[in-house]
C-alpha cells in the first residue's frame, strides 16, 4: 500500500509558499507532493496563494504536517470516507477554534483541494448541528430566518416524513 | 460566518447526514438557501431508503392529467391537497418498484386511496409506523382488486418519474406494473443508464434490440425473470455481437436452454464491452455451460460471469446421481481449461450446479495456474470431502483468490478441519462464505489455534450452521486474538445467551470488527445486556444485528443506556424480537433522545 511518503521528495527538501498577505512558509516538500495543488505555488518570491491569508494558511499547513504520514485515502469512495464519524482527538483539538476560523479552514481546504481536511472540517460543522432544532441551528450559526411563517409551515408538512428516518 | 461557505461546502456538510434524515429535516427548516440544497438530497432515493405513504401523497400531486387518467378505471381517490412547493419527483435519481415488503404505495392505498371509505374504518393499532403490514392486509378481503390498483398507481408513478426526473439514472419496474410503459418514454429520459424491467412481448424485444444496435446510454440492463425462452431472445443475443455500450447484463431465469447457451457463447467471442454477465437458472445444461467455457478461452473483456443453477433440470431422481456426476466432472474440466487460458475473468459463480466432488476437483486444478480469478462461488455443488481436499490443496499455493463461497454444501467438522489447515497457510483469501452447512467445531481447541494463525481473512460467514454455545466461546476467543476480521456473520445458529455473552466480552477487547450478525441465535435478555455492556467500550463496531432473538424491555433499556455513550454504531437491526409495536416505538424514541448517529432497522 502507498503510505504517501514513498514519493520522490526526500526528507529534507523544502518548498516555499506565500499567503495572499505576503507571509512566507517553508514546508516539507512531501506535503506539496501529497496535495498537488500546493505545488502550483511553489517558488515563494513572486507567486502567492490568492484567497488564503497567513493566519489560515498557517493552520492548514500545521494540519498537513501533522498528517504527513497518514495513508492516502481513495478519494473516489465517498461512503468509506464518511462511514467513520469519529474525529481523532488531535484533530478535534485542532479544530476547536472559533467558528470563523473553522469556516476559513474549510474554505481554504476546499480551495486547495485538501480533501481529508475538508471532510474533517465539514464533519466538525455537521457535529455542531446534531440534536438541534432549526431555531437552535440558526442561533448557533447566526443565520437569519427568511421563511414566511406560512412557507415554513408548508415545508415542515411536506418533509416531516424525514423526521422518522 | 457560515454564509461564507459556498454551496459545494454546505453540500459536503449535509452529506454527512445522508443516513440521518432527522437532522437534514432540521437543517431544511433553517432558511430558504439551505432548503434548496437539502431538498434534492432528501428526495433523491425515495424508494431505496424510505417507502412511506407520506412521500407517495406528494408524488401523486405531481401526476399530470395524462398520468392521472391512467388511474380513472381503478376508482382511486387521489389526494386533494394544494400543490407542493417543489416538484419533488424531479429530484429522484434511483427509483425501484421491486420493493415488496416495505411498500409505500400499498400503504397509501390501504390507508387513504380507496374511494369507498367504509373499507378503511378498520384501524390497526399496530400500524404505528405507517408501514403497510402484510399481516393486517391479509385479513383484508379484496386482495386481487387491491393488487391491480397498486400496480396501476405504480405504473402511473413510473411514467411520471420518466417525465419529471432530471437526473434519473436507475429505474426498476416490477413486472405486473410494466403493462405498457413504452420504450420511447424510457428512451426520452436520456439519463437512464441502468434499467431493470420486465419484457413480455416480442414487440418490446424488437424495440430493445433496436436500442442495443443504436448504442444508447444504457450500460446496465436487467431483464431477468421474463421466462421468454430462446426463440424470443435470439435477436437480442445477436445484437450483442455489435453493441458497444452495454457493460452489465442480467438475463437470469429466461429459459434460454442449451441453444441459448451456445448462441450466447458465440456472441461473447465477438463482444468486447460486456464485463458482467449473469445467466442463472436458464437450463443451459452441461452443453450450454461447456459452450460458454469454450468462449471464455477467447473472450478478453468479461470480468464477471454467473452461470449458477443451470445443470439441475429435467433429470429424474434416479438418473440424477449417476449422470450429474459425470456431466459435472466434464464441465469442471472444461471450465478449468478456460480458466487456464483466460486472463480477464475475476469472478465466477457456478452456484447450484451439482458439479459434485469430481467436477469441483477438476475445476480447482485451474487454481494452480490461473492468476486473475479473485472470486469463486462453488455454493450448493455437492462438493463433498474429495472436492474440499482438492480445493484446500490448491489454496496452499494459490495467491489470487480473495473470495470463496462454499455455502450449502453439507460441510461438516471434517471438511472444516481440512479447509482450516489450508487457511493457516494461505495469505490472500479475504472472504469466506460457509453459510448453510453443518459446521461445528468438534474438538474446538485445536481447530481454533489453526484459525487464529490466519491473519488475512477479513470476512467470514458462518450463518445457518450447527454452532452452539461452545462454538460461540471459541469464536469469542478467536475475536480476542484476531486483528484482521472486520465482518462476521454467525446468525442462524444456536449460540444462546452463553455464547453471546462470551462474544460480548470479546467485543470489549477486539478493535477491528465492524460488522457482526448475531441474528436468530436464541439470545435472551441476559445475552443482550452483555452485548449492551460491550457497546460502552467498543468503538469499532458499525453494524450489529440481533434480529430474531429475545430482546425485551429489559434488554432494550440496557441498549438505550449503552447507545447514549456509544457513538460508533450506525446500524442496529432489531426486528423479530419480543418487543411489541408500542414498546418498539418507545425504544426508538428513547435511543434517539441521546444518539443521533444510529439507525434502527425495524423491518
Amino acid at each position: 500500500m502507498d503510505n504517501g511518503t514513498s514519493n520522490s521528495a526526500s526528507e529534507n527538501e523544502t518548498i516555499t509558499l506565500k499567503s495572499c498577505d505576503g507571509i512566507e512558509f517553508h514546508i516539507d516538500a512531501r506535503i506539496a507532493n501529497r496535495y498537488t495543488l500546493l505545488n502550483n505555488w511553489n517558488g515563494g518570491e513572486s507567486a502567492c496563494i490568492p484567497n488564503v491569508n497567513g493566519k489560515v494558511l498557517e493552520k492548514v499547513l500545521e494540519w498537513c504536517e501533522h498528517h504527513i504520514n497518514d495513508p492516502q485515502l481513495n478519494c473516489g469512495d465517498d461512503d468509506s470516507r464518511r462511514r467513520n464519524t469519529i474525529i481523532e482527538e488531535w484533530d478535534e483539538n485542532f479544530l476547536s477554534c472559533d467558528q470563523d476560523m473553522l469556516f476559513e479552514i474549510i474554505l481554504a481546504a476546499n480551495y486547495l483541494e485538501i480533501k481529508p481536511l475538508l471532510d474533517l472540517g465539514c464533519k466538525t460543522v455537521a457535529n455542531m448541528m446534531k440534536s438541534k432544532s432549526p431555531e437552535e441551528i440558526r442561533s448557533a450559526f447566526n443565520i437569519d430566518n427568511d421563511y414566511t411563517p406560512e412557507e415554513e409551515e408548508q415545508f415542515r408538512k411536506e418533509n416531516e416524513w424525514a423526521e422518522d428516518y | 460566518m457560515i454564509s461564507l461557505l459556498p454551496d459545494e461546502c454546505l453540500l459536503e456538510i449535509f452529506k454527512n447526514f445522508r443516513t440521518n434524515y432527522r437532522i437534514l429535516f432540521s437543517c431544511l427548516l433553517v432558511n430558504r438557501h439551505w432548503c434548496r440544497i437539502i431538498i434534492p438530497i432528501l428526495w433523491s432515493e425515495p424508494t431505496k431508503y424510505v417507502d412511506d405513504l407520506r412521500l407517495i401523497r406528494f408524488y401523486l400531486l405531481d401526476l399530470n392529467s395524462e398520468e392521472q387518467a391512467l388511474l380513472i378505471p381503478y376508482k382511486i381517490k387521489l389526494p386533494s391537497y394544494q400543490k407542493s412547493l417543489f416538484e419533488y419527483s424531479s429530484f429522484a435519481t434511483y427509483v425501484d418498484f421491486y420493493l415488496e415488503d416495505r411498500d409505500g404505495v400499498k400503504n397509501w392505498l390501504y390507508k387513504e386511496g380507496y374511494e369507498n371509505d367504509s373499507l378503511l374504518n378498520y384501524y390497526n393499532e399496530y400500524d404505528i409506523y405507517n408501514f403497510y403490514d402484510d399481516y393486517s392486509y391479509w385479513r383484508y378481503k379484496c386482495i386481487k382488486e387491491f393488487n391491480e390498483q397498486v400496480n396501476a398507481i405504480k405504473f402511473s408513478l413510473a411514467t411520471m418519474f420518466l417525465r419529471t426526473c432530471k437526473k434519473l439514472f436507475h429505474l426498476s419496474i416490477y413486472k405486473p406494473i410494466y403493462t405498457n410503459i413504452s420504450f420511447e418514454k424510457i428512451q426520452s429520459n436520456n439519463n437512464v443508464t441502468s434499467l431493470k424491467f420486465f419484457i413480455n412481448n416480442s414487440k418490446d424485444i424488437e424495440l430493445l434490440v433496436k436500442i442495443l444496435y443504436k448504442n444508447t446510454t444504457i450500460t446496465s440492463l436487467d431483464i431477468s425473470d421474463c421466462k421468454l425462452g430462446f426463440r424470443q431472445f435470439k435477436s437480442l443475443i445477436k445484437a450483442l455481437h455489435e453493441n458497444t455500450t452495454l457493460i452489465s447484463l442480467n438475463i437470469d431465469q429466461n429459459s434460454l436452454g442449451s441453444e441459448g447457451g451456445r448462441t450466447l457463447a458465440e456472441a461473447l467471442c465477438n463482444n468486447t464491452t460486456l464485463t458482467s454477465l449473469s445467466i442463472r437458472s436458464n437450463q443451459l445444461g452441461s452443453e450450454g455451460v461447456n459452450a460458454l467455457a469454450e468462449a471464455l478461452c477467447n473472450n478478453t473483456t468479461l470480468t464477471s460471469l454467473d452461470i449458477g443453477s443451470n445443470m439441475t433440470f429435467c433429470m429424474t431422481p434416479s438418473f440424477l446421481d449417476l449422470s450429474s456426476g459425470l456431466l459435472g466432472a466434464y464441465s469442471g474440466k472444461m471450465l478449468a481449461e478456460a480458466l487456464r487460458k483466460n486472463t480477464t475473468l475475476t469472478s465466477l459463480s457456478i452456484y447450484g450446479n451439482k458439479f459434485g466432488s469430481k467436477g469441483v476437483e477438476a475445476l480447482v486444478e485451474a487454481l494452480y495456474n490461473n492468476i486473475t480469478l479473485n472470486s469463486l462461488n462453488l455454493g450448493d455443488n455437492q462438493i463433498g470431502l474429495g472436492g474440499i481436499k482438492a480445493l484446500s490443496k490448491a489454496l496452499y499455493t494459490n495467491t489470487t483468490l480473495t473470495s470463496l463461497n462454499l455455502s450449502s454444501n453439507g460441510l461438516g467438522f471434517k471438511e472444516w478441519e481440512i479447509l482450516m489447515g489450508a487457511l493457516c497457510k494461505n495469505t490472500t483469501l479475504k472472504c469466506l462464505y460457509l453459510s448453510s452447512n453443518k459446521l461445528n467445531f468438534g474438538r474446538s481447541e485445536k481447530l481454533l489455534e489453526t484459525l487464529c494463525k490466519n491473519a488475512t481473512l477479513t470476512s467470514i460467514d458462518l450463518s445457518w450452521n450447527s454452532l452452539g454455545s461452545e462454538e460461540g466461546k471459541a469464536v469469542a476467543k478467536f475475536l480476542c486474538e484476531n486483528n484482521t476480521l472486520t465482518s462476521l456473520s454467525i446468525n442462524g445458529n444456536k449460540l444462546s445467551s452463553e455464547g453471546a455473552e462470551a462474544i460480548a466480552e470479546a467485543l470489549s477487547k477486539n478493535t477491528v470488527l465492524t460488522t457482526l450478525n448475531l441474528g436468530d441465535n436464541q439470545i435472551n435478555s441476559e445475552g443482550i445486556k452483555a452485548l449492551a455492556k460491550a457497546l460502552y467500550v467498543n468503538t469499532t463496531l458499525i453494524s450489529l444485528s440481533i434480529v430474531g432473538n429475545q430482546l425485551d424491555c429489559e434488554g432494550g433499556r440496557a441498549l438505550v443506556e449503552a447507545l447514549s455513550i456509544n457513538t460508533t454504531l450506525t446500524s442496529l437491526f432489531i426486528h423479530r424480537n419480543k418487543l411489541s409495536s408500542k414498546e418498539l416505538k418507545r425504544f426508538v424514541e428513547d435511543v434517539h433522545k441521546n444518539n443521533y448517529s444510529v439507525s434502527l432497522i425495524l423491518f
